[in-house]
């Protein structure tokens, strides 16, 4: 091509993009039962194609009629061929008829009833039927969920594999396949955690951090309960009514493979979703309106695997790491790191889990100006002072009833933390031994501790609500507790609508006034309303969800989570996202394509 | 371009059983083959000497029923437990690994 024509192509290219404008699509339409009767609560699910701007998910619900409609205009062109699909526990899409034009689509699903849910129903429908146990499942729940869903498709698929062998002995072939299971998984999360590291020729320890530490316990109730080919179940339901709406919408953002996303949030103008990667030394960002990417290093020269975020107050993002001393903030907008390395006076390290954060979700020091932290490592809380450094720890004091009884990863890990709205106390608690106490950061002294009924109870991430009310996520016994830190008393323990859920974390929502629960062994959010003591469902877009800790934009009022499937032959989602409940809660609806996150003080 | 084709030239020298030895041995660490398998004793699975040792002599047709197990998994003939699958391993991933196991045959040397 010469140079005269190459030049009037080039023009003629640019006059059309001028003159046609880019086909923007609406895309809406209807769910159905086969006899045409309009189905509410049904996910339409569109899966973009990978160079798609924006999210690579996005997912709305049919309200009472049966309609739906996707908040956002879609710039490419939706066609028969577009991975656009209907989905709902207990049923399966059968048809799909598309009608409208290229700008307006119109979508219709048909949907059947299917008796057996086992593509629909969660990994917890099974754990609530085969061990109803509430002690066992608690005892299981703690040992098997910390990297993916128990029994997910993978370990249903390995029964069938067992199942087909027809041993002479079944209950020996079950034993030793589950028992060498637990020992692949073991290599496994150790390969996975290693990932930062592992170019440096470091030796895999495959009994560290994930290992199952009670296998010969996990083991017996594999072989007890996983015994036949597991591909069929019935009758599950969601245990609490469905709160979805037609403004519920789900935008998941892909992240590349290799990683171990842990959680996300989102901050930044434009608003990017920032997620932890703890397999490595990053956190990936990724820009809400466009989908781009970008990886922002941690500036060390040793891995500290980012583990839990926190916003701070200023719009910058707090890093905490896995199991080391650590301590990073990043300035999302000018991608400039601050780090400090924690050691005690005594020369001694620490190992960080959470930052103490306020009702808000943001970081909360106390009046000096002094991050508290939890420390898994010694079983403790401390602070460190950002000005200089200056660290210091208290060890927790050991719960009496529970000194025998701290069996679980062979420690009273200190877990979550919160600070009070007068910054005088934090308060934690203790996954390993079902208990959490207070501290105060004034008097030095520990309040508590208080004990929960279960030594299983596995009390993971809390939360503190604006009156100083403390919710803990009790991902053993699948149930929420409340406690009412002001006079010391258990106000209650909810159980959750399916006590198999792994409750990871729960979330105090300041505006709704409501405490969302995001579950490793279910695929929905929970939402506990305090004021009715109701709970409420969000079903997620997909199976394998294995949701962390749930963020809540405090200018948009959206859920901000991701999932965190932490071992790769899992083959759940990689995703960051973000989940408007569609509730009207706040004034204006949120949309991916105007997403700038300003923080409320600008 | 130059460079490319030299270097193109220069593995075209190179006897192609070396090289798919090479990629097949760093596919099985790669690919997490270790979790479960070692090359002379018995792991979560069997040594891969020993699956060499008795299918080697059928090395075509088996390198595509090895290829085939490592990617489907499932129960065979080396005890109670079955393979798990791999449904991350490419089909031309698991001939190479396939073919290195195969290669072992006969070899007694310490290849790792």
């Amino acid at each position: 091509m010469n140079n005269k024509r190459l030049w009037l192509t080039t023009l003629a290219m640019t006059l059309a993009c001028h003159l046609v404008p880019a086909s923007a699509a609406t895309l809406s339409g209807h769910v159905l039962d086969t006899n045409g009767n309009p189905l509410p609560g049904m996910q339409v699910i569109y899966t973009r194609d990978a160079d798609a701007r924006g999210a690579s998910v996005v997912t709305v619900f049919s309200g009472t009629d049966g309609s739906f409609a996707f908040p956002e205009d879609f710039s490419e062109r939706i066609t028969s061929a577009s991975d656009i699909g209907a989905r709902g526990l207990g049923y399966e899409q059968v048809d799909r008829i598309q009608a409208g034009d290229r700008r307006a689509v119109d979508l219709t699903f048909v949907m059947q009833m299917k008796a057996n849910q086992v593509d629909t129903a969660p990994a917890s429908a099974w754990l609530t039927r085969r061990l109803p146990d509430r002690r066992e499942q608690a005892a299981f729940i703690m040992n098997c969920i910390d990297c993916h869903q128990v029994p997910g498709p993978e370990v249903r698929h390995y029964a069938a594999a067992i199942a087909d062998l027809h041993a002479a002995d079944p209950e020996q072939a079950l034993r030793q396949s589950w028992d060498s299971i637990v020992k692949y998984m073991n290599f496994l999360s150790a390969w996975e955690f290693s990932r930062g590291a592992r170019g440096e020729g470091v030796e895999l320890d495959t009994e560290a951090v994930y290992a199952v530490e009670n296998s010969a316990d996990v083991v017996n109730v594999m072989t007890a309960i996983f015994n036949d080919r597991m591909d069929h179940i019935s009758d599950y339901e969601w245990g609490a009514p469905v709160i979805t709406t037609p403004d519920t919408a789900v935008w998941e953002y892909a992240v590349p493979e290799p990683n171990n996303i842990r959680e996300a949030v989102m901050l930044g103008d434009p608003a990017r979703l920032l997620a932890a990667d703890v397999g490595a030394n990053r956190i990936v960002g990724i820009e809400v309106r466009t989908g781009r990417q970008r990886d922002y290093e941690v500036p060390t020269d040793y891995t500290i695997g980012p583990h839990s975020l926190h916003r701070g107050q200023d719009g910058t993002l707090w890093v905490t790491p896995l199991f080391n001393n650590t301590v990073a903030r990043l300035n999302p907008d000018s991608g400039e790191w601050e780090t400090w390395q924690l050691t005690t006076p005594e020369g001694g390290g620490v190992g960080i889990h959470d930052l103490s954060f306020s009702a808000d979700h943001e970081l909360l020091t106390d009046t000096r100006g002094r991050v508290w932290f939890s420390d898994i490592g010694n079983r403790a809380v401390g602070y460190f002072d950002p000005a200089d450094g200056e660290t210091r720890i208290w060890k927790t004091p050991v719960a009496e009833s529970r000194a025998n009884d701290v069996a679980l990863y062979g420690s009273a890990a200190v877990y979550g933390l919160v600070m009070t709205s007068d910054q005088k106390e934090v308060w934690y608690s203790q996954l390993g031994n079902g208990v959490f106490g207070g501290f105060n950061v004034e008097t030095e002294e520990f309040i508590g501790p208080f004990v929960l009924p279960d030594a299983n109870a596995g009390p993971r991430r809390i939360s503190i609500s604006d009156d100083d009310i403390m919710y803990l996520a009790l991902y053993g016994t699948g149930q929420i507790a409340e406690f009412d830190i002001k006079t010391r008393q258990m106000i209650a323990i909810h159980d959750l609508p399916d006590t198999a859920s792994a409750p990871y974390a729960v979330t105090w929502d300041p505006v709704r006034k409501v405490v969302w629960a995001a579950v490793s062994n279910n695929d929905v959010i929970y939402r506990f309303d305090p004021a009715t003591r109701e709970f409420g469902v969000l079903p997620l877009p997909r199976p394998q969800t294995f949701i962390r800790m749930i963020d809540i934009d405090p200018a948009t009022g959206v859920l901000v989570a991701s999932t965190a499937n932490i071992v790769e032959v899992v083959n759940g989602p990689r995703m960051a996202m973000i989940i408007d409940p569609g509730d009207g809660a706040y004034p204006e609806r949120f949309l991916t394509a105007t997403a700038t996150a300003p923080h409320p003080a600008d | 371009m130059k460079r490319t084709a030299y270097v193109l030239l220069l593995l075209s020298m190179l006897p192609v059983p070396v090289l798919a030895q090479d990629a097949g041995e760093s596919l099985v660490t790669s690919k997490m083959c270790y979790a479960c398998h070692q090359l002379d004793s018995v792991s979560l699975g069997p040594p891969w000497r020993a699956i060499a040792a008795r299918h080697g002599e059928r090395r075509e047709v088996m390198v595509e029923v090895l290829a085939g197990k490592i990617i489907r998994g499932g129960g065979g003939n080396w005890g109670l437990v079955p393979m798990v699958p791999n449904q991350r391993v490419s089909e031309a991933e698991a001939r190479t690994m396939a073919q290195w196991i195969l290669s072992l045959a006969g070899n007694t040397g310490n290849s790792r």
